[in-house]
This record gives structure tokens, sequence and C-alpha cells, in this order.
């Protein structure tokens, strides 16, 4: 029997040991000599214990939507082969003509730009029965009109929380509490087997204010719900967006990693001063 | 005439896209799990994995064509680590071999009670006491334990990723396991999960 160094144990475990005399040349020092047996013992419980108990994990879906979207810009015409502009000038035919377009386009870029502190309305861009802002807009005018009441009254924000992930609520949620506006009560809703939360505040002077809030990684997949990816992107940036439109007010933010659609008849600076600073 | 050249344009660059995403995009699970071993933070992890596919998106054109691409992302990735978060999280960029050897040689076999060997003592340590455990491992040991162990890797494939020699790979983790023993059974032992008197063997 040639001399067996321990560390090909590691190797008999891992099945690395192709040589069959060699294979039991270690087996049977591993049945004779105590030390190679605790050995033995050692790394097939560390690697039965890593195998068993690390949970694969899967990329979270804004992560892997990040990679995708960063990936995806260099498939347009400019970034993706440098040569391109300057190719483009190189060929007499289109060199002037080029060039004329190329800086037409730049005057005209320049000169329709909106300033730098406008707020692009993303309101046009939220469209279908599946988005969160229309969804959003629709429950609070149903809660407006008697439509939809409660499913769980209460004033604790706990129980609130409570109520949503007994409902079978598959992401973190927030109920905070302010002094202005109480807490009135929840509903869960369904949609293809997926829960979602919503909560209602009542103000002292009539206002309802909705809190409709998704985990991100539900619009990220664009499949049971949606938002335009410009407004994710621009909630991903820290930013609240608000709007104005009918006599109701609604503000988007990213509070953790839920967006949150507030929708309220409320007064829009109140609702920004609220929940805009609410990280 | 424009309109054609931006067509041929654009055709190249979806082959290119879309021979990105059907070759690299598949792997990413396999490395972000690589990821959030190698760093132990879930953040740290987000941006490793986001900085390995940009990368290996803009050295697409190096990537060599029918070559193990898994095992080239894997190398971006370790890279990556090295170069940057390695950094930030002032990780020593070298092993000290010797004091390793002398805590391995401080766990021989022949000290080792065979009761603690027993795999139940172990089923209450959480996901997150193991993976710490492992985090706490020096970075080429961590390594091998996490391709073998836990992604499933044969050694030459180990050896194709860390870019060393198959019997460096066994080497490697045959000390790297006996470290996560002696981490495993601490941590065994602080919970209670050993009698007292074992723990004093």
């Amino acid at each position: 029997m040639m001399e067996i160094n321990k560390e090909i144990i590691s190797a008999f475990i891992d099945g690395e040991i192709l040589d069959e005399n060699l294979r039991k040349d270690v087996l049977s020092k591993i049945e004779s000599d105590r030390d190679f047996a605790i050995e033995f013992k050692i790394h097939s419980l560390v690697k039965n214990i890593c195998r068993e108990k690390i949970a694969f994990k899967r990329t979270p879906e804004k992560v892997k939507a990040k990679i995708l979207k960063s990936i995806r810009p260099k498939q347009k015409i400019f970034s993706a082969n440098s040569n391109f502009i300057s190719d483009l000038f190189e060929k007499p035919a289109f060199s002037f003509a080029t060039a004329f377009v190329v800086v037409l386009s730049i005057i005209l870029i320049v000169f329709n730009r909106p300033g730098a502190i406008e707020q692009k309305d993303f309101a046009v861009e939220q469209l279908g029965s599946n988005n969160m802002f229309v969804q959003a807009g629709n429950n609070f005018q149903s809660i407006i009109e008697g439509k939809l009441a409660p499913q769980l009254t209460s004033k604790n924000p706990e129980e609130i929380k409570e109520f949503f992930s007994t409902s079978g609520v598959n992401y973190e949620t927030q109920v905070p509490s302010f002094a202005e506006w109480n807490l009135l009560g929840a509903v869960v809703s369904e949609d293809k087997g997926e829960k979602f939360a919503h909560h209602v505040y009542t103000g002292k002077s009539g206002e309802i204010i909705y809190l409709f809030q998704v985990d991100e990684a539900y619009l990220y997949k664009h499949d049971i719900i949606t938002l335009s990816d410009d407004l994710i992107e621009y909630l991903d940036d820290g930013n609240c967006y608000t709007n104005v439109s009918k006599g109701k007010s609604s503000l988007f933010t990213k509070v953790d990693n839920n967006i949150w659609a507030v929708v309220s008849n409320a007064n829009v600076k109140d609702l920004e001063n609220t929940f805009c600073n609410i990280n | 005439m424009f309109s054609f050249l931006f067509a041929l344009f654009k055709s190249d660059q979806q082959i290119l896209n879309e021979e990105f995403e059907r070759e690299a995009v598949p792997h990413m699970d396999a490395l972000y799990n690589f990821a959030l071993k190698m760093t132990g933070d879930s953040d740290d992890a987000n941006d490793l994995i986001q900085d390995t596919y940009l990368k290996a998106f803009r050295f697409w054109d190096k990537f060599e064509k029918g070559t193990n691409c898994k095992a080239w992302l894997f190398r971006i990735m370790k890279n990556t680590f090295i170069n940057t978060y390695r950094k930030v999280t002032k990780e020593p960029g070298k092993v000290d071999y010797e004091e390793i050897e002398n805590f391995y040689e401080n766990i021989k076999p022949s000290s080792t009670d065979s009761a603690h060997l027993e795999k139940d003592i172990y089923d209450n340590l959480l996901d997150d006491e193991l993976s710490s455990a492992i985090s706490s491992l020096p970075e080429d040991f961590r390594t091998v334990v996490i391709l073998c162990d836990i992604e499933g890797y044969t050694y030459d494939e180990i050896a194709d990723f860390v870019d060393c020699p198959v019997g460096t790979v066994r080497s490697r983790l045959h000390r790297a396991r006996k470290m996560l023993f002696t981490k495993l059974h601490s941590y065994a032992a602080d919970k209670g999960y050993l009698l007292k008197d074992e723990t004093v063997k």
C-alpha cells in the first residue's frame, strides 16, 4: 500500500480519486486508522453541513433588472461601436449631410430641453389596468364612493402589519402613524395569487389618504403590476413624484424596498411634507 | 441610406447582446451566491455582481467562444473582489500560511472527540451562522469551500476558476474544512449544543 497523505481524504469524499486501487487503499486506511477515521468524519460532516444548510439564493430581481438595464443601453447605436461616428464622417457622400444633421439636432435638443429642475410628467406614461398608478387612482375613487371598505378596521399600525402578514402579503410592509391623520383600516388585494397591501388614513377635515405599497421586485418583473421604468428609476434615485389631477393628489415614493403610491384629497404640500421625507 | 446603415449596425449589436444574454446571464444566480459568501454582505454582493457583469459585458469580445463562460465570469468576479471589495473591507491581501499551518496543527484529529462529529449537534446552526463562519475564513480557503461544498464544482473546475493546480485546490480544501469545523464546533459550544464536559476536551 502506498503512503497516503491525509489531504487525499478530501479528494476521496469529493469523488475526485479516479484510481480504483488508490480509492480502496484510502478506504482501508480510514477503517484501520483512528486519525484517518476522525479526519474522514470531520470532512464529511463539514461538507454535508455546507450542502444542506446553505440556502441557494436567487439574484434579487431589482439587481438583475439593473444589470440588464445597464447592459441593454449599450446596444444603442452610438455606444457600442466607438468608430461609428468617425466612420460616418469619413464617407465623403455623407460627410456634409451628416455634419449638418448632427449640428441641427444639437441645436434642437439644446433649445427644446426642459429646465433642469422641471419634473417630468410621469403620469402620461402610466397605462393599462396592471399599472400601479392607474390602480391606486381607481382604488382611491372606489374608497371615496364607498365601494371599497376596509377588510380590517384598526388604528393600530402593528395590528395592520400583522393583518398584511397573516393575509399572505409576501413582503415587509410599513404602516407609519401620523399626528394629523388617523389610521382607519386596511385591505389586502389579490392578483394572480399574489397579495398586496393597502391601508387608509382619515384626517380631521374629512381627508382620505390611501396608501398602496408594493415590493419593488414586483415592478421589475413587469408581470402582475407595472410602473414605467422612468418613474421607477426616478424613485430609485431618492426622488418623490407628485401629480395633481381632478381634485386628487397622487404621490409616489420609495421606502426601503417598497414603492408607495399615496392618493388623497388632502393638500398636496401636506402629503409631500409627510411622505417625501419618510425615510 | 442612413436607415440601412443603422439597421446593419443594430443587427451586430443585437447579436452581441443576445450572445451575452444567452451565455452569461444564466450564470447570474450562481455568481450571486458566490458574491454573497465572498463578501458576507448582501449590499456588497449586489454591487459585486453588478460590477462583474458590467465588466464582463465590456470585455465580451475577449471571451473565447466555446470555452467555459461560467469560469470566465468567476475569474472576473474574483478579480473584481480582490481589486475593489477586499481593499474596502481592509482584508489582508496576503494569507499568512504559517499561521494557518499552526492553526491547522492545533486541531489534530487525535484531540477531537468523535462525539462532536455527530451531525445532529450542528442541526440547530442557522444559515447565517454558517455563512458567517465561512466568511471568516481566509480568502483562498473560503473560495474553495464555496466552490466545492456549496456550488458543487469539481477540482478541475475550481483549479480553472482560481487559476492554481488541482493539488493546491485539494490542499486548501482540506485545511479549509478543518478550520470551518473548529468554527462550527465553537458556535455549537457557545449555543450549548455540546455537553459542558465535552467542550473542554
